[in-house]
């Protein structure tokens, strides 16, 4: 049942309270003959093409490093075609206009004036109705599309930084759609098609992450965005051509040519209190029915912070990880620096008052709408908005309890022939597994790079010198492991082996340990700038220091040869920089 | 190179002389041919055994430095070899080590050496005295493998000190297949020749050369285990090259014996260098490959059965290794074992429930084998100090190989007969060589002369 205007019962609560009799069933007048009671239902139905959305997506990036290698850049452009998006019909509807308003740019009405209420301006749609069996007959479509554009610039330190690193995006994005006036907003037929701007077309974003590493204990993520404005649109409360859809666009009147000097004075009284691109936003349409997405949003901020500590430096056991991810920090900091009645939104997601005009009446000589103008159209302060983004800290401790990566790999190993089907390894197989103690060589690396890196000879010569030192040394540490682990007995202590492996391990790290200066200082900063990440990490003493005896809560086995040893590479944001997790 | 390589290299040696042998019989010899003379009798044999005479790099006044790639140590003896130092150790543990893998020497400038040492990428420098003076970068260390000399050919510098060597072969893996299945490389058919200037890197490509092309497949049966198996040749025609002590390059060509000389900027070539070319009928093909076969097949077992009690995996249809005493001989097909002389293997990144299994050996048809055996194999050819090039060719009398001699002009001068069991691993002035002879416990380092020997065989 539908009643609207004078047909709208007038409510007796206390009646309804002691007697659920008295709630009626039926309109004012008593009966579903008029066009203000309706009791025909409502239907919904899908085409029969109806088809699943897809879209047809490309493109093109380019990756590398930027000015003189310090940074490394990354563009990409990306277009997407979206087919088939989902979309509504009112077939019940009947786009006959019956007539039209001269005071809002001519906007057809599509009932007859008598079916709209004098004392509230509400509108009995059933003029505009096809059948008057049915109410609306939503046909669900897919036939209308999108397409989407976006450009990416990016940039990030080229080089390994275990104190501090950072990333910058910056994002151009631009949305239309091929819309119809059902299931958006219309100021006519709402069958036509039209492009427009998405209501998810927000322009341009900046988006960054910082990482920073205090005194090596406490490790600080910051990662965050800044968003340009959603577009949203200057509309009626309320259905004003009589589709029976409260989706219509308001007219913006100016305070210079509108007949009603209420109207008037208050829409002057909008323009002189609204914000800049509010008041932008309706200057440039003064005179004429609003456009789809016409207005645009005030720029938002959102970000997270983690904050993780290192378990030696804290005095936990290496496999212990703890750390705090904190959501929306910066509501937490507009709440501490502004009070909660005086909230400026920071790191909230802003909804705009959309409502420009609310309905009060029709003047059925004049042929006009009675408004009344909303004062806070286009606001987005946070004290109207009952969406909130909460502030939250989420605690999370972390133990990694299983054997690490490195005595898994080397129990593997051992236990082929001895207690697994397999051939035993012998000490030959054992000590090439086992050449570089399970970690990377920098300084091989470095000279399998020399085109790139542009070693000199006498640059090339010192590695090498360096290298054949430190590959003598690896071969006394790990040989006589390798002639041992070789000629375990098939019951075998696992442990014992573990212990051997483990005290080699640390034997190869401190000569790294020793030796990495030494490299740093052979290399150009041109050249450092160009070496691989996973050198870098080797030439960072925190990160030989963490990686020492083995990769314990840290994870990462299985990028590097031997059974690990290796960083993890993370994303510390929403696409930048890399954080090396110990 | 092992003594197990060696042994390899030697029973697939005589399987290939003895083919070669009797189908020789049918063949007229050329009248071109020089007599075949043996070498002088062994003026000096070293009291120490080695692992290996990989290589001997002759010094002034008469020492001796000796690559042991077997024993991991570079020895330098005194002109009668009775006496030696250790130059490289074999212990990792002092500042001297030798290598954890194979190692090599070439002749560097005046009586300097190079000692190349893959796993650290480095060269160091060697002076006269067997005293290390420097330490080098090796050029390409991506290349590093490619310099230790052996199969590939001995390295050296031209007349103009660019470093030549024969360049590995590049090839990508496949990845899966059409059919998901993982499919294996193609492996070439040929190498560049490569030369390079220590001082500026500059690379440059010399020529090719044709060398054994290995064929291989993988299949995956229903438990998801890979096999991969090897076709194999063994009686490729290749080509070979060496740099003769004037800085020469030669390209000795496999298919005619003809030698493609690079001096500079100039190229040329020689005629058709006179050879007993021995026709193999096709019985004589059959014959060969059941021996080769058979042989395979026992080395085969060999390794399967090291492998059982701990030794290292194989590696399918790998390159040829060096001689019976470590001078360049052709395997012509060999199961590597991983031994000390080897390519470290990967990591098995699986670690678990992992069997090798040799496969059966595959030899080709008998209709791909060549007409007439080849005259040589890869890293059958060196250069002596007086810019003759020595070729060990596939002619085998009384169990002793026969060298080709050739001179500056590309003229083949003499053919000289090595004792049985004896590979050429370097040369001295005065028309010295060095020879490496396989004994119980060892290799033995000896020393002859090719002068004017009386006696001829023919």
């Amino acid at each position: 049942m539908s009643c609207s205007g004078v047909a709208v019962p007038t409510p007796d609560w206390a009646a309804y309270a002691s007697n659920l009799a008295s709630i009626p069933s039926l309109c004012a007048n008593g009966t579903s003959g008029t066009v203000f009671a309706s009791t025909v239902p409502n239907v919904a139905l899908f085409a029969g093409d109806y088809a699943a959305p897809h879209s047809v997506r490309s493109n093109l990036q380019w990756s590398g490093p930027v000015l003189g290698n310090r940074l490394n850049g990354t563009f990409e452009v990306t277009y997407s075609l979206n087919l088939n998006q989902p979309g509504t019909v009112d077939l019940n509807f009947s786009p006959v206009t019956k007539f039209t308003m001269s005071d809002e740019g001519q906007r057809p009405v599509y009932v007859a004036a008598s079916s709209i209420d004098p004392a509230t301006g509400l509108i009995a749609s059933r003029d505009a109705r096809v059948s008057q069996l049915y109410n609306r007959v939503t046909e669900n479509r897919s036939d209308l599309r999108s397409q989407s554009q976006q450009f990416r610039a990016s940039i990030s330190p080229l080089s390994f930084n275990s104190s501090f690193s950072w990333s910058l995006s910056y994002v151009f994005s631009s949305v239309k759609e091929r819309v119809r006036g059902f299931g958006t907003n219309t100021v006519g037929n709402p069958f036509a098609l039209e492009w427009a701007r998405s209501n998810f077309d927000s322009q341009h974003q900046l988006q960054y992450s910082l990482f920073y590493n205090f005194f090596d204990a406490v490790r600080v993520s910051w990662n965050g965005s800044f968003r340009s404005g959603m577009p949203f649109t200057p509309m009626v409360a309320g259905d004003v051509n009589g589709d029976g859809y409260s989706n219509d666009r308001a007219f913006v009147f100016s305070p210079s040519t509108a007949k009603d000097p209420a109207l008037a004075s208050s829409m002057q009284s909008l323009l002189a209190s609204t914000s800049g691109n509010v008041r932008q936003c309706l200057q440039r349409q003064l005179g004429a029915l609003a456009a789809r997405n016409s207005c645009e949003g005030p720029w938002t901020s959102q970000a997270n912070l983690s904050i993780s500590f290192n378990p030696v430096k804290v005095r936990m056991p290496q496999r212990a990880t703890l750390s705090f991810a904190i959501s929306n920090p910066l509501g937490a900091a507009d709440l501490i620096a502004h009070g909660e009645k005086n909230l400026r939104g920071w790191g909230q997601t802003v909804f705009p008052d959309q409502a420009l005009l609310y309905v009060r009446g029709w003047d059925a000589a004049a042929q006009r709408f009675r408004y009344d103008v909303n004062q806070r159209f286009g606001s987005s302060n946070p004290a109207f908005s009952p969406f909130r983004t909460p502030v939250t800290v989420t605690a999370m401790l972390r133990f990694d309890v299983g054997p690490t990566r490195e005595q898994q790999s080397l129990t593997q190993q051992l236990n082929l022939g001895r207690r697994t089907e397999g051939n035993k390894l012998g000490e030959s197989l054992l000590r090439a597994i086992y050449a570089n103690g399970g970690l990377v060589n920098p300084m091989a690396t470095v000279l399998r790079q020399a085109d790139t890196l542009k070693l000199t000879s006498a640059q090339a010569d010192s590695l090498a010198t360096m290298n054949r030192t430190y590959v003598i040394r690896l071969d006394s540490v790990w040989s006589p492991l390798s002639k041992f682990l070789a000629e375990l007995p098939a019951r075998y202590d696992e442990d014992v082996a573990y212990a051997k492996y483990k005290k080699a391990r640390e034997a190869t790290v401190d000569l790294l340990r020793k030796v990495a200066p030494e490299i740093k200082t052979l290399l150009t900063d041109e050249q450092r700038r160009k070496l691989p990440t996973i050198v870098t990490s080797y030439l960072d003493q925190r990160y030989l220091t963490a990686i020492r005896s083995g990769t314990a809560g840290a994870g990462g086995a299985g990028l590097f040869p031997g059974g690990g040893g290796g960083p993890i590479a993370m994303p510390a944001g929403d696409r930048g920089t890399t954080v090396i997790i110990r | 190179m092992t003594r197990m390589a060696s042994r390899r290299v030697t029973s697939f040696l005589c399987v290939f002389a003895a083919a070669a042998s009797t189908a020789g019989n049918a063949l007229a010899q050329s009248e071109k041919l020089p007599p075949i003379r043996p070498l002088s009798p062994v003026e000096h044999a070293s009291k120490e055994l080695l692992g290996a005479v990989s290589q001997v790099r002759a010094l002034p006044g008469g020492r001796v430095l000796v690559n042991d790639n077997a024993g991991r140590k570079l020895v330098l003896f005194d002109p009668t070899l009775a006496q030696f130092s250790i130059v490289a150790d074999t212990t990792s543990a002092t500042a001297n080590a030798y290598s954890s893998r194979a190692a090599g020497i070439i002749q560097y400038k005046g009586d300097s050496t190079l000692f190349v040492d893959p796993t650290s990428l480095s060269m160091l420098v060697i002076d006269g005295t067997g005293k290390v003076t420097r330490v080098m970068s090796v050029p390409r260390p991506n290349e590093a493998n490619a310099l230790i000399g052996g199969p590939n050919g001995t390295p050296g510098f031209d007349a103009l000190g660019r470093l030549v060597y024969r360049a590995p072969a590049q090839f990508a893996m496949r990845g899966l297949g059409a059919d998901g299945k993982m499919a294996l490389p193609t492996f070439p058919d040929s190498q560049a020749l490569v030369r390079i200037d220590l001082a500026s890197r500059a690379v440059d490509t010399l020529g090719f050369v044709k060398v054994p092309k290995i064929n291989m497949s993988m299949t995956q049966d229903a438990n998801g285990r890979m096999s991969i198996s090897s076709m194999t040749n063994p009686m490729p025609v290749t080509d070979d090259w060496a740099v003769t002590s004037d800085g020469r390059v030669a390209l000795v060509r496999g298919l005619d014996y003809h030698i493609d000389w690079i001096q500079g900027a100039e190229r040329h070539s020689t005629a058709k260098i006179p050879f007993a070319w021995r026709h193999l009928d096709d019985s004589t093909k059959v014959a060969f490959l059941d021996s080769a076969k058979t042989a395979a097949e026992k080395l085969r077992e060999q390794a399967q059965a090291r492998m059982a009690a701990g030794g290292t995996g194989p590696i399918l249809g790998g390159p040829p290794a060096g001689g019976a005493a470590g001078g360049g001989d052709r395997v012509m097909v060999e199961f590597k074992v991983g031994g000390r002389d080897e390519a470290p293997a990967r990591p098995n990144a699986a670690g678990a429930n992992t069997t090798f299994t040799l496969p059966p050996i595959q030899m080709v048809a008998p209709s791909e084998l060549p007409d007439y055996a080849p005259p040589f194999t890869t890293g059958s050819t060196r250069g002596d100090m007086e810019g003759n090039l020595w070729v060990r060719t596939s002619n085998v009398v009384n169990g002793g190989s026969v060298y080709d001699v050739i001179n500056t002009k590309g003229e083949l001068v003499d053919r000289i007969l090595v004792p049985a069991g004896r590979v050429i691993s370097g040369f001295g002035i005065g028309g010295v060589v060095y020879m490496g002879v396989r004994e119980t416990s060892g290799v033995r380092l000896e020393q002859a002369r090719r002068n004017q020997v009386m006696g001829t065989q023919r």
